[in-house]
Parts: structure tokens; C-alpha cells; sequence
């Protein structure tokens, strides 16, 4: 391989872990916008779209693509339940409170699937593993469709945000919850889909990440911090922000890896992150007012 | 003597000006009211002061110490302590904590000498809880010595707020609207209060929107309108100056 | 009060010291080590979540430190517990006062986050720095201390060695938050708005309760690594972390003997229930919420109106 070739095989590797990021940042971001939550067990959430994934295709023998809808499903029922007995009652409340609810909660998730499953990480059978050779370059497929899923998503985001009655009411909540209350919009019920929402986009992540790495119930603590550093450094609420910190931690990642250290690379996001807060301490695109 | 010299001083938020070359002058021992419509830019004058923003421009001096570029710590450690136009107290700790804590610059605080000195701590504090039942009892709150101050009736907080800020032992007091939300018995209460406190010896400004309030205690008045300094003089002046009588008894409900 | 208090407090430690006489078996002894161990570390968290309303997910950073700086300099320079004990509480304390200066400007959140980015950084680097901490594989052989010739190698010596170190932390905490000192982390905890009007250097208060409870984090890494003689990278987990908070909000936090209590319920009772680690875990998250949510002031807040006395702390002097 050539070193340009080297090159975009590791800038490429990156977009892939980097969509993943995305996905979840996004549901983070999402969620602090309007709830004004840090939802700590993010990552355990994604961490469980890949179990039920895995465990969809190895106990009822489904086929991946029928997992992959159900799993998603089956984080947004998480997700649902959650809001239900506890997120609704943090609205409003200081962050010490929800920062350390949220926390036990992805504590409590983490140990259920250890509970659960055990703690050997698993494999998620893909059909997509093949690989693909384009101009000396190596992909699988999964990591191409995964990209590419990606981008659907962001897409249809950006129009029902953009352009639906829904989006409209998301928006309005996220300026301005009062207001938005009084020109007769269900605050709880946006609360409510934003954060099953977030919770879905989390899961989705699982099945799409999960037969590219191995599947095991602590991937999601690591996952989980990186993106909150990615929400951080992209501004907490903004998720064109978390949309851009996911993609250049992603390939950040992958080029540390490849050029300076494979076991270094994890480093590189907190480092990005401790520069990002020196600078500005409120991260870089932060939607919140002084 | 002029105790406090504010000069020229201007605070700009992004393009709004929100004071313009404000200049004034605090007598020592005297009761200063700053006045003026809502918007006139007397909080952000107050904070400027105290060093809770920073301010764009403009001088101030404290006796003849330049404090225009210190934060509001330092101020406080100088002699010059504020109170907020909300309530601001320490909710959780009694009323005794409440005064305590406002003597924390008399205190020691070293994490050595607390830790290697105890026994000294210790009899300070004995030394330090008998001056706070004096303000205790300045503020009218003898008898609330243990009661937590979350529980306390909204008049009373108030007025531990007033004494929070007398425990620092200050200079110059300063009180943005002491009279919010007080009914009429209780801030009559609060004008004997800042007397008592002026006799003490302690300059006293204060912005305020209770006319009575600041005609009744004041010795010296600065109108502000639109951020910036309009007229000054004494309540008699005030009261029979033309445009001040314009811009602000038309709009004046209470 | 101060009589009632001083005697409730010399009662407790009683109980402690003559805890092993009833609890046998070097096993069910190492449990209360553990115990002791914990107790140090939700003391140190204690202090700034408790007294200073700020959360730290980072504290296993702390902890970690304190056993590996504590591990290395006996294995590598030869020093011995007591020295290594000294040193590690510089090493921590320097460490502490950089991040402290660090993140104490950033708000809630921020300062959670980058609170949990440092420990992961400290996990990273002692997984990673393979020609000193041995990486993955960790250190073993690490000594027990030795006092005047008198080694602490039985469970029983070594708990009076952790309990007695323990006792002088929880005195010195005592000391402090019931100080002037220790009113202007509370009045920081309560306003911060007004801890400025009234002179407090706020930033220069927080960055110094942030190194003390770094220091004490970082003794109780020392006595945990030179007890287990073996130490992993993991020391610096999340799991520490969580560990610490939940002993700290369950017991309650903003009280001395909170922590100590929630200690002995994270360790003690799941041996009694002979739980496994995934459920207790799970238990104990759940516990975590609802105490959050129910019971903000922890378990001390029960135990307080059931005894009928006065629902705070009383200040010093009394």
C-alpha cells in the first residue's frame, strides 16, 4: 500500500467510527437541548441496541436486517420506560441531581447486561462482512452501508426538524420552553419524543457499530464519555456541533492510531477535550447563554 | 470627604450602552440613593462598582485606591460590600451561620492554622458569634439566632441579607432596591434600619425604586435615565428638579 | 450538643476497634478493610460534592495515583510504607491542585465531564506506560507497611493500621468543615453569587478543597494498594468512582458520618446478603436513584429525625 493509500484507509476507518459517534452524540445533544439533561447512560443504551441485535439473531434466529428494527424498537421502549420512572422527574432539577441519576442509571444498565450476558464480548453476525477493494483501499460493506445510513438519518433529521410540525415544536421548546408552553405546544410530550428519540438513535448505533467491533456490556462506558466530549466540544444542544465533533474525533482517532499509537488513541478525545475547555470553557459552539 | 469617586464610568453589553460616562462622588457617612426609571442602568452601575462585571470604561476610587480593576472578592475584601436586588442569603444555614459566614474575611481560614491551630479557631469563633448577635439584633432578628433562613417570612430574609453584608464589616454598604417587596410597615422598618446603620459610621448607597424610601433616608440623590447620570442633588432638590419631575413621577406607580 | 456529639463519635470508633472480636476469619476481616478503605475514600469525595455541591466523577483518578505512586516508589525505590505514604500525598496533592486549577471554572457540567476525562486519562496512561506501570498486567508484590519492626501483614493489624488512619482523616475533615474555612466551602455550596460579595476567593477555595479531598482520595489508594499487594490500571476505573458517589449520596452527603455508613452498606451488607457483584451493583443503582430522587440528604436524614435531634450540623464550638 502506498502511504496516500494508508492515508484514506485510515481517514475512511475513521468516518466509519465516526458516524457511530455521531449517532449517539446526536441523541445526547439532542436530549440536553430541550430536557436540559445529560443523559449518562447514552452509551449504555447503545451498548443495549447491540445485545438485543445480537441476541435477536442468536436466540430467534432472525435475520440481521429484521433484528435491526426491532433492536431499535426495543431502545425506544428502553428509552420510554426510562422517561417514564425517572428522566420525567429530573426536569428542572440541578445538574449534581441529574448528572448522578442519569449515571446510576447507566451503572444499573451496565450490570444488568453483564447480568445478563456475561462479560465475553460477542460477535454480531453481519451479512455485510464481505469486503470490498476499491483502488487498493479495503472496506467491508457493513462499514460502508453503516456510513451511508448514517447519512440518511442525518438527512431525514434535518428535514423533520426543519420542516415538519414536530420539528417545529422541537425548536420552539428548545428557544423557548415557556413560550412554547403558552402558545399551546405539549412541552411534556416533546420531552418525551426528544428523549425516546435520542434513546433510538442510540440503539441504532449498537447494530451498526456492534459487527464492526466486539459486543460487550462495558463498550458503552467508553463510547458513552467520548461523547459527551464530542456534545462538549461541539456545544451542548447544537447538533450540527456534535454532528462535526463526531466525524473529526472519529478521524482523529483513526490517524492517531495509525501514525502515532494504537493504544494511545483514546487519548486523543480527552486531549481535544482539556484544550477545547481551556480555551473555551463552555465548549465551542455552545448554544447556552452566559 | 469623598469616600468613593466614580468617574466617567461607561458599561457597554455588545452594542447596548447600558451606563454612559456616569461620574459621581460618595461622601464619607453619607446615604447615597441612585434612582431612575427601570432600565436606567442602576444595577449594572452597582455591579460595576463592586466588580461583578467588568466595566468597559471609567475610574473608580475607593478613598484614594484605584479599584477599578479588581473582582468583586477583592472589593469586598477592601471594605465595600453589596447586597442583590434578589434575595440572597444562605438558605440551608441558620441565622447565626448566615452572619458567620459574612465574617469571613475577619476570620482565619488557612487550611493550616485550622488544622494545626484549632484550640484558636475555636475561641475566635466565640469571639466572632458574640458580634454577630449585635448585628442580629441591629437587623431585628434576635430570637431567630438558630432559625434556618429558608424558613424565615420574606421581610426577614431581606433583612439578613442586610446583615450578611454587615458582617463583613463594611466601609460602604451597598443595597440594590432593599425595599423590593416589602410591604409599608416593613420598609419604614427598613429606613430606621439604615439610619441605625449610618450612625454606626458606615456610608450607605443604595439603589432603589420606593420613592419614600429614598426621599425619607437619603442625603444625596443621582438620577440616572438611559444609562446615564441626569441630575444629582438632595431629596429637596430632586423633588423640584423639571426633568426628573418628566421623565420619571409620570411613570412612577408606586 | 458538642458533649453528646464528642461521646456519640468516641462510642462509634469503639465499636469499630472491637468489630474484628466479633467478625473472624481473615476473609469476613478483609471486608472490613475494605470497608475502612472506602470509608477514606467517600470521606475525600464527601468533602466537595457534600460541603461543596460539586460532583466529581474523577475521584478513582485520585485513588489510582495514590496506589501506584504508593506501589512504585516501595517496588522500584525501595522506600518504605511510611515515606511512600508521605510522598504519594505530595504527588496526589501536586496532581490535585492542577486539575483543580484546571476545571474549577467550569460549571456543572463541564466540570463533571472533565472530572471524568481525568481519570480516564490516569487509566490510559497506567494501562499504556508499559515500562513503568507494567501496563495491563499491573504491579503485585507490592509490601505491607511495617511500623517499628512490626509488620502489618495479618488482617487484623492491617484493619487497626486503616482504621486509625481513617480516624485522624475523619478528625481532620471534622476540624475543618466545622472551621470558618469550612463555612466558605458551604457558603460556596449555598451561593455562590453571594460567597463573592461577602470576599471569598471562591475559585481559590474550591481549587483548595478539591486538592485536600485529592490528597485524602489518594491515602486511601496507598492503603488499598499495600493491603491487596497487587494493583491493575482498573484502580483508576469508573467503577471507583461510582463507588465513592454512591456511598456518599446513599449515606448522606454534607454529613461526616454519612459516608461511613454508606460505606458499610456498599460493603458489608452485600457479603452479609452474599450478593453477586452484577447485582449488587444493580441494587445499588437503583438505591442511588431513589435516594437521589426520595432522599436527597441520604440515609442520615432518616437516622437524624428518628434520633429527634437537631436536623444539621451545628457549627463550631458548641
Amino acid at each position: 500500500m502506498s502511504g496516500l493509500q494508508v492515508f484514506i484507509q485510515q481517514l475512511l476507518n475513521g468516518l466509519v467510527i465516526g458516524s457511530g459517534y455521531i449517532l449517539i452524540a446526536t441523541g445526547l445533544t439532542m436530549v440536553f437541548g430541550i430536557l436540559e439533561i445529560i443523559n449518562m447512560a447514552q452509551g449504555e443504551i447503545f451498548m443495549l441496541g447491540a445485545f438485543f441485535t445480537y441476541a435477536l439473531i442468536n436466540a430467534f434466529g432472525m435475520s440481521y436486517f429484521t433484528a435491526i428494527p426491532i433492536a431499535v424498537v426495543l431502545g425506544l421502549l428502553l428509552g420510554m420506560v426510562l422517561y417514564k420512572t425517572t428522566i420525567k422527574r429530573l426536569i428542572g432539577k440541578d445538574h449534581l441531581t441529574t448528572l448522578l441519576v442519569t449515571f446510576a442509571v447507566s451503572t444499573l444498565l451496565m450490570n444488568l447486561a453483564q447480568l445478563i450476558w456475561g462479560s465475553t464480548p460477542r460477535n454480531i453476525p453481519s451479512p455485510l462482512q464481505t469486503a470490498v477493494e476499491v483502488g487498493g483501499i479495503y472496506l467491508t460493506w457493513q462499514k460502508i452501508v453503516m456510513v451511508f445510513a448514517v447519512v440518511v438519518i442525518i438527512a431525514v433529521m434535518a428535514l423533520v426538524i426543519n420542516k415538519t410540525m414536530a420539528g417545529k415544536m422541537i425548536r420552539a421548546c428548545s428557544e423557548n420552553k415557556f413560550a412554547a408552553g403558552i402558545v399551546g405546544i405539549n412541552v411534556n410530550k416533546v420531552y418525551l419524543g426528544t428523549f425516546i428519540l435520542g434513546c433510538s438513535l442510540g440503539a441504532l448505533a449498537g447494530p451498526l457499530l456492534g459487527p464492526i467491533t466486539y459486543v460487550f456490556p462495558s463498550m458503552g462506558q467508553a463510547i458513552g464519555i467520548k461523547a459527551f466530549v464530542i456534545v462538549i466540544v461541539g456545544g451542548l444542544g447544537n447538533i450540527p456541533g456534535a454532528i462535526a465533533g463526531g466525524v473529526v474525533l472519529g478521524i482523529a482517532e483513526s490517524l492517531g492510531a495509525g501514525y502515532i499509537s494504537a493504544e494511545w488513541k483514546d487519548l486523543i478525545g480527552y486531549l481535544v477535550l482539556i484544550i477545547v475547555l481551556m480555551i473555551k470553557p463552555k465548549g465551542l459552539l455552545s448554544k447556552e447563554e452566559m | 470627604m469623598a469616600i468613593m469617586q466614580v468617574s466617567n464610568l461607561t458599561k457597554k453589553f455588545g452594542g447596548v450602552t447600558a451606563n454612559k460616562n456616569v461620574s459621581f462622588e460618595v461622601k464619607e457617612n453619607q446615604i447615597v440613593g441612585i434612582i431612575g426609571p427601570n432600565g436606567a442602568g442602576k444595577t449594572t452601575c452597582f455591579n460595576s462598582i463592586c466588580g461583578f462585571t467588568k466595566k468597559t470604561e471609567g475610574q473608580v476610587l475607593f478613598g484614594d485606591k484605584d479599584i477599578s480593576n479588581l473582582v468583586h472578592f477583592q472589593i469586598a475584601g477592601l471594605g465595600i460590600c453589596r447586597t442583590f436586588q434578589h434575595t440572597t442569603i444562605f438558605p440551608e444555614f441558620t441565622v447565626m451561620e448566615n452572619i458567620l459566614a459574612g465574617m469571613y474575611l475577619k476570620a482565619e481560614t488557612g487550611i493550616f492554622s485550622t488544622i494545626f491551630k484549632y484550640g484558636k479557631i475555636v475561641k475566635q469563633e466565640q469571639k466572632l458569634e458574640e458580634a454577630a448577635h449585635k448585628i442580629i439584633k441591629m437587623v431585628r432578628l434576635t430570637g431567630k439566632e438558630n432559625s434556618i433562613a429558608k424558613n424565615l417570612a420574606y421581610g426577614q430574609q431581606r433583612k439578613l441579607a442586610i446583615g450578611i453584608a454587615l458582617a463583613t464589616s463594611p466601609k460602604v454598604l451597598m443595597l440594590d432596591e432593599p425595599a423590593a417587596g416589602l410591604n409599608a410597615t416593613e420598609s419604614k422598618e427598613l429606613v430606621e434600619l439604615i439610619r441605625d446603620v449610618s450612625k454606626t459610621g458606615i456610608t450607605v448607597v443604595l439603589v432603589e425604586h420606593d420613592m419614600k424610601v429614598v426621599m425619607s433616608v437619603c442625603d444625596n440623590i443621582i438620577v440616572l435615565n438611559y444609562g446615564e447620570k441626569m441630575a444629582e442633588g438632595t431629596p429637596a432638590e430632586i423633588r423640584k428638579n423639571e426633568k426628573v419631575i418628566e421623565v420619571y413621577l409620570g411613570t412612577e406607580t408606586d | 450538643m458538642v458533649k453528646n456529639k464528642k461521646i456519640s463519635n468516641i462510642i462509634l470508633l469503639a465499636i469499630i476497634v472491637l468489630l474484628p472480636l466479633v467478625i473472624r476469619g481473615s476473609y469476613s476481616r478483609g471486608i472490613l478493610i475494605l470497608w475502612a478503605i472506602y470509608a477514606i475514600l467517600a470521606l475525600s469525595l464527601n468533602l466537595i460534592v457534600g460541603y461543596m455541591g460539586l460532583l466529581s466523577f474523577g475521584h478513582a483518578g485520585f485513588f489510582g495515583i495514590g496506589a501506584y505512586t504508593s506501589a512504585l516508589v516501595c517496588l522500584n525505590l525501595g522506600f518504605s510504607f511510611w515515606p511512600a505514604l508521605l510522598l504519594t500525598l505530595i504527588v496526589v496533592g501536586v496532581v490535585g491542585l492542577g486539575v483543580g486549577y484546571f476545571s474549577i471554572r467550569l460549571h456543572g457540567v463541564y466540570f463533571a465531564i472533565s472530572t471524568m476525562a481525568f481519570s480516564e486519562i490516569v487509566r490510559l496512561i497506567m494501562t499504556n506506560w508499559m515500562s513503568v506501570t507494567r501496563g495491563p498486567m499491573g504491579l503485585n508484590d507490592i509490601p505491607r507497611p511495617a511500623f517499628f519492626g512490626f509488620n502489618f501483614s495479618s488482617e487484623l493489624s492491617y484493619f487497626y493500621l486503616v482504621v486509625a488512619i481513617a480516624a485522624v482523616l475523619y478528625f481532620i475533615v471534622h476540624i475543618i468543615i466545622s472551621s470558618p474555612l469550612g463555612r466558605s466551602f458551604k457558603s460556596i455550596r449555598e451561593n455562590q453569587e453571594l460567597s463573592h460579595s461577602i470576599g471569598i476567593d471562591v475559585a481559590k477555595t474550591k481549587v483548595l478543597a478539591f486538592t485536600v479531598s485529592a490528597m485524602i482520595a489518594g491515602v486511601a489508594g496507598s492503603l488499598y494498594a499495600h493491603y491487596y499487594t497487587v494493583i491493575a490500571p482498573e484502580v483508576s476505573g469508573l467503577f471507583y468512582s461510582t463507588v465513592g458517589l454512591i456511598m456518599v449520596i446513599v449515606g448522606g452527603k454534607g454529613t461526616l458520618l454519612g459516608p461511613v455508613i454508606g460505606a458499610f452498606i456498599f460493603t458489608i451488607l452485600p457479603e452479609a446478603l452474599r450478593a453477586t457483584n452484577q447485582l449488587q451493583m444493580i441494587v445499588f443503582s437503583l438505591v442511588l436513584i431513589l435516594t437521589v430522587i426520595f432522599l436527597p440528604n441520604g440515609l442520615m436524614s432518616i437516622l437524624k429525625l428518628s434520633w429527634g435531634k437537631q436536623s444539621r450540623n451545628k457549627m463550631v464550638g458548641r
